[in-house]
């Protein structure tokens, strides 16, 4: 299957074939390539490794769970379009209701904070002793640019959101190592070898509501430093996972185990455990890979400081 | 097909993931929005951009920048008509964020501004105009990021006039 597009923007002056970069048709396709599916994954991936960085959100996200739309898929159009318009409508609504949160952080660039916690943990015995990293905000690359990609990298989306219920603050890295052939038309195929899903969660004291209003009253400086842990833990998640220990839980059985921490069950296999927090491995199949859960306590949120204000809202 | 395509963009879960297009925000293929006029004097002291870089958020057909945000804005504004006076109180505006989003049925406009009026402590302005509806092109991208500026830019007129209420009722 090819990933490229061949439609002309309306850019005047250059004839500029489009072509996606395969984030999205990576998970469509099972052509052998470079690193071949039944190959073992050389440790580390590379020795020099091409880690490409796309991000474009420019506010705090509110995830919706996709299983709902995903199922009304196979049932047909109109069940889809059904359950598109209901989860159209709850996303409308936490788009809404996080806006205070969004407020607080209206001078927090999530890039700026990150970025430098990506970069000091990316080389890591089991990706590669020097990866050359690369920043875009948009998946769109011309033929030229295409012919001129690294035929093996690994694709990083970050993204920084809460849940439609308002109860985790979390960081997210979709993690893909993929291989590209640039085609005689000049289309870009490409062929996903390995897809993970690195998430760490905050959450509110049992005692205190889940409202944005309580996410929102923590201020700017707290929620920042929440977002910067949750960072720094999915960067350590990513090195941890593709380690000579990190692979050998791979392909070990999930399904119906759990983890409790602090008394609080949380569904997955543990991996890793920390002071109030713990990782779980959460699927075999699917959306492969590790989450993290911290639930605050009030001495903890104590702790994080109060950073910088940001300005109020309307009056 | 297209419409498999689009639910696997969306499931993607990503801002911007599936597009297929760049293009950069031409002011004059923006809606034009209605104003309110200012009902004292107010003076404008300037439009400023506060973004960390020029994008202007994605739908899964397009990918927007918006380099001419501050001027564009400015240029709306002006329908406002506001005093040239120097005695008059000035307001300062600073783009925070503009962006287009697409939801699962509806795509999202979102204009911040903080807006700092001589005399007082910076404040928010926030506008998210959603529309229903399935075209998730430039041209969809122009007009909701046209709908979120004539809100955000509504609300502050508003809010000012307010502010004039006020003022009369307190002499």
């Amino acid at each position: 299957m090819i990933a490229g597009l061949s439609r002309p923007t309306r850019n005047p002056g250059e004839h500029m074939d489009i072509l996606r970069t395969g984030l999205v048709a990576g998970l469509v396709l099972a052509h052998a390539g470079a690193w071949a599916r039944n190959d073992p994954l050389p440790l580390p991936v590379a020795e020099t490794l091409a880690v490409e960085v796309y991000f474009d959100q420019p506010e705090l996200a509110v995830f919706l769970p996709r299983e709902r739309v995903a199922m009304a898929t196979s049932d047909g159009l109109l069940p889809t379009l059904l359950v598109m318009g209901l989860e159209s409508k709850a996303e409308r609504k936490g788009a809404s209701e996080i806006a205070p949160v969004r407020d607080r952080l209206i001078d927090y660039g999530f890039k700026e904070a990150f970025a430098p916690v990506l970069r000091a943990r990316l080389a890591s015995p089991g990706l590669s002793p020097s990866p050359q990293l690369t920043w875009s905000r948009s998946t769109i690359v011309s033929k030229t640019e295409a012919s001129q990609m690294p035929q093996q990298a690994m694709v990083l989306l970050p993204y920084f959101a809460m849940d439609r219920n308002f109860e985790q603050l979390f960081v997210r890295l979709d993690a893909q190592l993929v291989d590209r052939t640039v085609l005689p038309n000049g289309a870009l195929k490409v062929e996903e070898r390995i897809s993970r899903r690195y998430e760490f969660a905050f959450l509110l004291p049992a005692d205190m509501e889940a409202s944005p209003a309580n996410w929102a009253a923590l201020g700017a400086g707290k929620l920042a430093a929440l977002l910067e842990q949750a960072g720094s833990q999915v960067m350590d998640m990513l090195a941890y996972d593709f380690s000579a220990q990190g692979r050998a839980q791979w392909d070990a059985r999930i399904r119906g185990t759990d983890t409790v921490l602090d008394d609080e069950q949380f569904d997955g296999r543990e991996e890793r455990r920390g002071e109030h927090w713990v990782w779980v491995r959460t699927e075999n199949d699917g959306v492969a890979g590790v989450r993290g859960y911290q639930r605050m306590t009030p001495e903890m949120i104590t702790a994080l400081g109060t950073g910088s204000r940001s300005a109020g809202t309307l009056p | 097909m297209r419409a498999a395509s689009l639910v696997l963009a969306l499931w993607l879960g990503g801002f911007g993931l599936a597009s297929a297009e760049e293009e950069t925000v031409d002011p004059s293929r923006l809606p034009a929005g209605d104003l309110s006029l200012l009902e004292c004097d107010y003076r404008l002291i300037g439009v400023t951009d506060g973004r960390s870089d020029p994008g202007a958020g994605a739908l899964p057909a397009v990918s927007m920048t918006f380099p001419e945000a501050a001027a564009t804005v400015a240029h709306r504004l002006e329908a406002a008509r506001w005093s040239s006076a120097s005695g008059a109180p000035g307001v300062q505006v600073q783009i925070k964020r503009l962006y287009v989003q697409s939801l699962w049925a509806q795509r999202l406009g979102v204009a911040v501004y903080q807006v700092k009026i001589d005399g007082h402590p910076p404040f928010l302005v926030r506008a998210q105009p959603g529309k229903i509806g399935a075209n998730y092109d430039a041209e969809s991208a122009h007009e909701r990021l046209g709908a979120a500026m004539t809100e955000a830019n509504e609300t502050l007129v508003g809010f000012l006039n307010q502010q004039c209420h006020a003022k009369t009722a307190a002499r």
